[in-house]
């Protein structure tokens, strides 16, 4: 990990943020919600997106900046996210951080976001041990990843319709409840009790590592199309566990066939109380130490990514002034 | 002053760099495969033809349209990005008048293609060798935006009509705007070294904007929908 301050930016998806990274210390870290703006939508607008970044882009890393009680002569490394995500709203962060990096002369790096999920347990928890298991649950991904080694990713499985995040934003706005929907399902469900509505087990049938919600989502809207409808809260814990349990059971299953040395969760759903407890309870039965971000380190933000920057940093890793941005990133493929 | 112009407002990508004695480089390119990986190595490039180091930049000018959403915010997140590297002073200039900035006439309507069966226009007139806007931009089918310069200059006899959207769109406008003359093919693309020069001159005089302030003028308002979180 390089020892100097290292800044990240972060544009994926609906959060412009910025923060200061240095060795493990997190110096600051500041990010603009768009939430506001794309709440009456019921999901994230592309264009709206990219519109807010280049609006929000300069004053927020002008924070994290001034926060963190340094300028640009003072950083030992720019770090950005490249991929995956919304090309036009990661090509805002991209093109400024190419433009700081050129004129400044300070070595840039492009990070992945799904990498970035992982590595916030970095800032909260220190290295973690190796070969680890790693799932990364989002309102854009539901990846189970197997980390042989620093840098290295192996994909064991992924969703293959909607992200879990998703599946949340879909089923609160069928219930007719706030977007983001996660946290609107989250606290509707404590007063609710789950076993008063059946759901389906995704992919019940099958022994792979993929995940499916698509048919908890239509469930959800069956139920509440039916007459008379079932309590919303009932309707709410019950989808919650189910979306729960799928995601549980295939991380367990994971875990018991290649015994890692810890299990790593991140993304938004990751600050889910709900599936942070279930996985507290499995790990400690399997024995694996569990690493979970705080809430606020889950949902997206750029500390992680200026984490993850500094380790590929210290190992040499540079990106060209020709740096793109990628809707599609693998983590498994030959993406640096 | 040494001043870096950036325009990605449209098909075209360039990059310039300007001082005192006037254009000291250039690149220019026509469709880009995306400007986003263009831009940065181009000004690179430059800068190395003339054995300069990037601290040889001594100001910031960004085409900020209308024009293509993502092609404005690429060039204006790169240009800002680094003059905040260096705090350098930079502002931004309108996409319209530098294109009409190119042409020696008294009257002056910049027309670029907007897509969409649309162009994006704006009148300005020159007296006193100063180059004025006569008209705010508008952003519409061929027809409209020549009633909007109608509007704004009256008579087009003796107007000098320049910009991409002569392209698709000369017979339109040449039938609408009768009497005006159109402008050297060569003329027709803007150019950062335009965008350059015009910021130069206004940095020159105080003319620096807070940098979060600099901002594409999009002149259109797309019908948003949702499409979910990607
Ligand atoms: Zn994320």
């Amino acid at each position: 990990m390089l020892e100097g301050p290292v800044l990240g930016v972060e544009t994926s998806c609906d959060e412009t943020a910025a923060a200061v990274v240095c060795g493990m210390e997190l110096r600051s870290n500041v990010v603009a919600s768009q939430a506001d703006l794309h709440h009456r939508y019921g999901g994230v607008v592309p264009e709206l997106a990219s519109r807010r970044h280049v609006e929000r882009l300069v004053p927020v890393v002008d924070e994290a900046l001034e926060r963190a009680g340094l300028d640009v002569p003072d950083l030992a490394g720019i770090a950005v996210t490249c991929g995956p995500g919304l090309v036009g709203a990661l090509s805002v962060g991209v093109a400024f951080a190419k433009g700081l990096s050129l004129a400044s002369g300070k070595p840039l790096v492009g990070v992945n976001h799904l990498e970035g999920h992982i590595y916030a347990n970095v800032l909260v928890h220190g290295p973690f041990p190796v070969p680890a298991l790693a799932l990364v649950v989002s309102g854009a991904h539901t990846d189970l990843l197997w980390i042989p080694e620093y840098g290295r990713y192996r994909v064991l499985g992924r969703t293959r319709d909607d992200a879990a995040g998703e599946a949340f934003d879909k089923a609160a706005r069928a219930m007719g409840l706030g977007y983001p929907g996660g946290p609107a399902i989250d606290r509707l469900s404590q007063r609710g009790d789950a076993a008063r509505v059946p759901m389906p087990e995704p992919l019940a049938s099958e022994d792979g590592y993929d995940f499916s919600f698509s048919g908890l989502k239509t469930a959800v809207l069956r139920a509440v199309r039916s007459t008379p409808p079932p309590d919303v809260a009932d309707l709410a814990a019950a989808f919650q566990h189910a979306v729960v349990s799928h995601l549980v059971r295939r991380t367990v299953r994971a875990a018991e066939a290649f015994r890692p040395a810890c299990l790593l969760v991140g993304g938004g759903v990751a600050a889910n109380r709900a599936l942070r407890d279930r996985l507290e309870t499995e790990a400690q039965r399997l024995g694996v130490p569990l690493f979970v971000p705080p809430p606020w380190l889950c949902t997206d933000n750029a500390a992680m990514i200026a984490c993850t920057g500094a380790f590929r940093l210290a190992r040499g890793e540079r990106a060209g002034p020709d740096l793109g941005a990628w809707a599609d990133l693998p983590l498994d493929g030959a993406s640096g | 002053m040494r001043v870096l112009g950036v325009e990605s407002a449209t098909d075209v990508a360039s990059v310039a760099l300007v001082d005192s004695t006037g254009l000291l480089s250039e690149r220019t390119v026509r469709r880009p495969m995306r400007s986003l990986e263009w831009l940065a190595p181009a000004i690179l490039g430059m800068l190395q033809d003339l054995g300069l180091a990037p601290d040889a930049v001594e100001g910031v000018a960004v085409s900020v349209g209308p024009g293509s959403f993502t092609g404005l915010r690429v060039g204006i997140a790169t240009a800002v990005g680094w003059a905040r590297a260096r705090g350098l002073p930079a502002c931004g200039v309108a996409t319209l008048e530098a294109l009409a900035a190119a042409v020696e006439a008294p009257v002056v309507a910049a027309v670029t293609d907007a897509k969409r069966g649309e162009v994006a226009g704006a009148l300005f007139v020159r007296r006193d060798g100063v180059l004025r806007r006569a008209s705010e931009d508008a952003v519409g089918p061929p027809e409209a935006v020549a009633e909007h310069l109608l509007r704004a200059g009256e008579d087009p006899r003796g107007w000098v009509v320049v910009g991409d959207a002569l392209g698709r769109h000369g017979d339109v406008l040449g039938r609408r705007l009768a009497g005006a003359r159109f402008a050297a093919r060569a003329l027709w693309c803007p150019r950062a070294a335009t965008v350059a020069w015009l910021g130069r001159e206004r940095l020159l005089v105080g003319g620096a904007e807070p940098l979060s302030a600099i901002q594409p003028r999009y002149g259109r308002t797309p019908a948003f929908r949702e499409v979910g979180r990607a």
